[in-house]
C-alpha cells in the first residue's frame, strides 16, 4: 500500500475530497431523516389509543386452544418482551394476557401488534379472534417482521372489562417475544400499521428488487462479453446473495422447513460478507501474503462448516460472525481510504463511506438481535443495500472506464511505438542497402582498376618502354597502343547494358573488329540460333571474360592462322550455350604435354564462367574452338 | 574558326564542318578529309558558339560534332541542326561509340556517329553511307532502341491524341533485332531480301522516330511540369 502522505499534499485533491465527504454526509443525513420520519409515523397518534406495556406472562410446553386459567394469577412482565433464555430449547408457547376497559367514547375497535415472533393467536375474552401461522407441526410461518392489525369484533367486545390473550409460538434457536400492543380506533391504528409495514416490508421489497435488478444487468453485461472484469462478476454475485438474504425479511411462507431456511438465508448473509471483503481486498490490490487474506480465508472456510454441522447454530453464528465481519469491514474502510488517497480517486472513498454507513446500520441490527435494543425496533441494514450498491456500481463503472481509457492510451502508445519501429527499420534497411550498394560499387571499382592496370596500363607501359629502347620501331609501338585501345574498348563494351544477352555481346565485339577483319581480308560468317536465352550471370565482369576469350581467339586467327574465312556459330544445347569459332587457316600440331599459355588463359576464363573451352586443330585443317557456357551458374 | 575557301563546291562533293575542341583530333580528321577528293572541309570550329555561327553561314552537308565542347554540349548544336536545317546531317564524334553518348545524340537528332579511332580510309565510306541515307548502328544501340520502343508502346501516358509515340514497323523491328544479334547490315539485307540501302534507310528512319518520340515526350514532360501549355501551342 502506497503511503498517502504525498498525494494528500495536493490542495485540489483535498478540496475534492472535502466536498465529497460533505455531500456524502448530507445524503446520509437526508436518508436517515426520511427513515426516522417514516418510523415516527408508525406510532399511533390518537390520544384515545392505549399502549399496553405490561402483561401477565406464562410459559407452556404444549399448544392450548384457550387461555390457561393460571394466566390470571401469572407474573407481570414489561412489554416489549423477549425470551432469550429459551433460544436453545426445543421451543414452546408463551401466553401474554392483559385487561382493558372499553368505554364508548374510547372507540377501542382494533388491536395493533407491531412485532411478534413468529406465529401467534389472539384471544378476546377467551374467544380466538385471529391467528398467524401454524401453532403445531415443524413448519414455521415467518411473521416476525410483519406488523399485524386485528379487528376486535363488536360482538365479542363487552362494555367495561375485557381480556386479551396472545399465544406466541417460539421456535428453537429463533428470537421469540412480543412488542408493546396498541388498542384504539381502527383508522388511527391502521395508519400506524401501514407506516410500519412500509418501513419493514414495502421498502425492503423495493431495495431487494433494485439490487436483484442490478445483479441481472451486471450478469447480462458479463454474459454479453462486454466486460472481462472479475470484480464485476463478484459484484453480480454479491447482488444476488443480498437478494437471497433479504428473502429472510420478506418471505412469510418459505419454500423450506424452518431450520433449512435459516441455514440458507443466514448462510447467504455470511457469504455476502465474505464476498464483500474479497471484493475490497481485490479492489485495493492487497498483496496475497498479507494477514487480511488469511483472516478472510479462515472466515470464509469456517462458517459453512459450522452451518452444516448444526442448523440451530445458524442464528447464533450470525451474531458472532457479524461481529467478525464488522471488524473486517472496519479494516476495509481504512484500506479503501488509503487506496483512494494514493490513487487520488473518489471512488474508493465513496465505497468506504457506503460501507461505513452499512456498518452503522448493521451494528444497530446486531444490538437488536442481542436484545440490547427493544424488540419492537427495526432491522435497518437492508436499506443500506441501495446506497452501498450505488457506491459500488459507481466505483466499478469508474474503474471500468479507466480501464478503457488506459487501454486506449496503451493502444495509442503501441501504435506510436510500432510506427517508430517501422521508421527505424526502414532507415536501417536503407542504410544496409546503401552499404550493399557501396560494396558493389567498391567491388566494381576495384575490378575496373585491376582491369585497367593489367590491360591498358600494361600496354601503355610496354609502349613507353618500347619508345625508350634503342631498337625503337614505329610499327611495334603502334601495335602496342592499338592493342591497348582494343583492351580499353573491351572493358567499355563489357559495361554496356546488354541485359544478359550473349548475342548482343558477341555482336558488339563483331562490330568492333569488323574493320580489321575486312582489312585483313577475312570473311566472317555469323550464325545465331533463334532461341538463345538470356544468360543470367552475364554481368560486366563475366561479359569481360567472354569478350577476352573471343578477343584472344580472334587475335590468334589474325596473327597466325592465315585464314580467309572464319565462322562464329552460337547454338543452344540442353544445358549450355555453345559458341563455336572456326577458321580455315593453316592450323598447327597440338603438343599435348604443353598446351600454349594462351589456351591456359582461355581455359581459366571459361572455368570462371562455369564453362569450358575445347580446341581442336591439325596442320592444314584450320582451328576450331568451342566455348560452352552453362545456362545456370552461380558465380 | 577556320573557313576553307580554296576548295570549289560541286554537287558530288560532301561538304563537311568539323566541330571539336581537341587540336589533335581536328588535325587528324582534317588530314583524312583532305585526302579524299569527294570530301570538302568547309571549316573547323572549336567551340559551340563558333559552331552555331558556322552552320548558319556555311550550310554544310554534314557536321561532325564532339559532345564535350568548352562552352556547352554538342547536343545543343545537334538539336539546332535537327530543328532548323533539314538538309544538314549531324554525326557524333565519340572515342568509343558507347551506348549512353550515342543514344542521347540520336535523341537530339543525330543520324550517325563516328568513332575517333575509325581508320581514315573508312571515314569516307561512313560519310558517303550517311549521305546515301544510311546510318551506322551497333548491336548494343539496337538493343537499347528495341527497349526504348517497347517501353514507348506500352506507356499509357503517350496515348494523348495526335502526339502518340510513333511505333516501329514490323520490318524496322526485325532489322533492329538482327542488328542486336550481331548481324551486319549487308547480311540483314540478304536474309530479309532487300537491298543494303533499304536496311540503312530503316536504321535512319528508326533514329528519326526516336528523335521525334523523345521530343514529344520532352514536350509532354514540360507540359506536365507546367513549363509550357500545350493548349496555347
Amino acid at each position: 500500500m502506497a503511503r498517502a502522505d504525498a498525494p494528500l499534499a495536493n490542495p485540489s485533491w483535498l478540496k475534492r475530497l472535502g466536498l465529497f465527504y460533505v455531500c456524502a454526509i448530507l445524503i446520509a443525513l437526508a436518508g436517515a431523516s426520511i427513515l426516522f420520519y417514516q418510523i415516527s409515523k408508525a406510532t399511533p397518534t390518537d390520544p384515545g389509543a392505549i399502549e399496553i406495556k405490561v402483561a401477565r406472562f406464562s410459559e407452556q410446553t404444549t399448544y392450548k386452544t384457550r387461555p390457561p386459567k393460571s394466566l390470571e394469577q401469572a407474573l407481570r412482565v414489561q412489554l416489549p418482551h423477549r425470551i432469550d433464555q429459551m433460544l436453545s430449547t426445543p421451543g414452546g408457547f408463551y401466553w401474554y394476557e392483559f385487561d382493558f376497559t372499553a368505554l364508548p367514547e374510547n372507540r377501542l375497535e382494533a388491536l395493533y401488534i407491531p412485532r411478534f415472533a413468529m406465529n401467534a393467536e389472539v384471544y378476546l375474552n377467551g374467544q380466538r379472534i385471529a391467528f398467524f401461522g401454524p401453532m403445531t407441526g415443524d413448519f414455521a410461518e415467518r411473521n416476525w417482521n410483519r406488523p399485524q392489525i386485528v379487528n376486535l369484533g363488536p360482538n365479542l367486545l363487552q362494555s367495561g372489562q375485557n381480556t386479551v390473550a396472545i399465544q406466541v409460538r417460539a421456535f428453537p434457536d429463533y428470537l421469540a417475544g412480543l412488542s408493546t400492543v396498541w388498542l384504539g380506533s381502527d383508522e388511527n391504528l391502521r395508519e400506524a400499521y401501514r407506516a410500519r409495514y412500509e418501513v419493514q416490508v414495502t421498502s425492503v421489497y423495493l431495495s431487494t428488487a433494485f439490487v436483484l435488478g442490478a445483479g441481472i444487468v451486471l450478469t447480462i453485461l458479463i454474459g454479453m462479453g462486454k466486460s472481462r472484469s472479475g470484480l464485476l462478476m463478484l459484484l453480480a454475485s454479491t447482488c444476488f446473495l443480498w437478494g437471497v438474504r433479504n428473502l429472510a425479511f420478506l418471505t412469510t411462507v418459505p419454500p423450506f422447513e424452518h431450520g433449512t431456511w435459516i441455514q440458507i438465508t443466514q448462510g447467504a448473509l455470511l457469504l455476502f460478507a465474505s464476498l464483500m471483503v474479497l471484493l475490497i481486498l481485490l479492489y485495493c490490490q492487497v498483496p496475497r501474503k498479507r494477514l487480511e487474506w488469511k483472516i478472510w480465508w479462515i472466515y470464509s472456510l469456517s462458517f459453512p462448516v459450522l452451518l452444516i454441522i448444526n442448523e440451530n447454530w445458524a442464528l447464533r453464528l450470525v451474531a458472532y460472525y457479524g461481529v467478525l465481519g464488522l471488524c473486517m469491514y472496519t479494516w476495509n474502510v481504512y484500506l479503501l481510504v488509503l487506496h483512494g488517497n494514493s490513487k487520488q480517486s473518489l471512488a474508493p472513498h465513496a465505497f468506504g463511506f457506503g460501507l461505513l454507513c452499512f456498518m452503522a446500520l448493521s451494528v444497530s441490527d446486531l444490538l437488536f438481535l442481542a436484545g440490547i435494543l427493544p424488540f419492537d425496533g427495526y432491522f435497518l441494514n437492508q436499506y443500506m443495500g441501495i446506497a452501498m450498491f450505488l457506491a459500488m456500481s459507481y466505483f466499478l463503472i469508474d474503474r471500468y472506464s479507466n480501464l478503457l481509457k488506459e487501454s486506449d492510451r496503451f493502444n495509442e502508445t503501441l501504435q506510436m511505438r510500432l510506427m517508430e519501429r517501422e521508421a527505424e527499420l526502414a532507415e536501417q534497411y536503407q542504410r544496409l542497402q546503401k552499404i550493399d550498394e557501396d560494396k558493389v560499387k567498391m567491388a566494381e571499382r576495384q575490378r575496373l582498376m585491376a582491369d585497367m592496370h593489367d590491360g591498358l596500363g600494361a600496354h601503355l607501359v610496354a609502349a613507353i618502354h618500347h619508345l625508350q629502347s634503342s631498337n625503337f620501331n614505329r610499327r611495334n609501338t603502334l601495335n602496342l597502343l592499338e592493342s591497348g585501345l582494343r583492351d580499353l574498348q573491351l572493358t567499355i563494351d563489357s559495361l554496356e547494358p546488354i541485359e544478359q544477352d550473349l548475342t548482343t555481346l558477341l555482336g558488339a565485339f563483331r562490330y568492333r573488329i569488323a574493320d580489321s577483319m575486312r582489312s585483313a581480308g577475312i570473311r566472317l560468317h555469323w550464325a545465331i540460333d533463334d532461341d538463345i536465352p538470356a544468360i543470367p550471370y552475364l554481368d560486366a565482369r563475366n561479359c569481360l571474360h567472354v569478350l577476352r576469350i573471343v578477343q584472344e581467339i580472334f587475335t590468334n586467327i589474325l596473327k597466325h592462322a592465315q585464314a580467309s574465312e572464319v565462322s562464329l556459330v552460337v547454338s543452344r544445347g540442353p544445358k549450355y550455350v555453345g559458341v563455336q569459332i572456326q577458321d580455315n587457316g593453316v592450323g598447327f600440331e597440338m603438343d599435348a604435354q604443353h598446351p600454349g599459355r594462351g589456351l591456359n588463359n582461355l581455359n581459366q576464363r571459361a572455368a570462371s564462367l562455369g564453362g569450358s573451352i575445347d580446341m581442336s586443330t591439325a596442320a592444314g585443317r584450320g582451328t576450331r574452338y568451342l566455348l560452352k557456357l552453362p545456362l545456370n551458374f552461380q558465380t | 574558326m577556320n573557313i576553307q575557301t580554296n576548295k570549289e563546291t560541286d554537287q558530288d562533293v560532301i561538304r563537311v564542318l568539323l566541330v571539336d575542341d581537341d587540336e589533335q583530333i581536328q588535325q587528324a580528321l582534317r588530314q583524312a578529309i583532305e585526302k579524299h577528293p569527294e570530301l570538302a572541309l568547309l571549316g573547323q570550329a572549336y567551340t559551340l558558339h563558333e559552331a552555331m555561327a558556322a552552320v548558319q553561314q556555311l550550310q554544310p552537308d554534314v557536321v561532325l560534332v564532339d559532345l564535350g565542347l568548352p562552352d556547352g554540349s554538342g547536343l545543343e548544336l545537334i538539336r539546332h541542326i535537327h530543328q532548323h536545317m533539314p538538309g544538314c546531317e549531324s554525326m557524333v564524334l565519340t572515342v568509343f561509340g558507347d551506348e549512353s553518348h550515342v543514344m542521347s545524340s540520336i535523341e537530339a537528332g543525330a543520324t550517325g556517329y563516328l568513332t575517333k579511332d575509325t581508320r581514315t580510309a573508312d571515314i569516307l565510306d561512313r560519310l558517303k553511307q550517311l549521305r546515301a541515307g544510311g546510318s551506322p548502328i551497333s548491336p548494343v544501340i539496337a538493343r537499347r532502341l528495341l527497349n526504348r520502343f517497347r517501353g514507348a508502346a506500352t506507356l499509357p501516358a503517350t496515348k494523348v491524341t495526335g502526339t502518340e509515340c510513333t511505333p516501329l514497323s514490323e520490318r524496322e523491328q526485325q532489322v533492329l533485332e538482327m542488328v542486336a544479334k550481331g548481324f551486319m547490315q549487308a547480311e540483314i539485307a540478304e536474309i530479309i531480301g532487300v537491298s543494303i540501302n533499304t536496311v540503312s534507310t530503316y536504321i535512319k528512319r528508326i533514329y528519326k522516330k526516336l528523335a521525334v518520340n523523345s521530343r514529344t515526350s520532352a514536350v509532354h514532360r514540360a507540359n506536365a511540369l507546367g513549363l509550357i501549355n500545350l493548349k496555347d501551342c
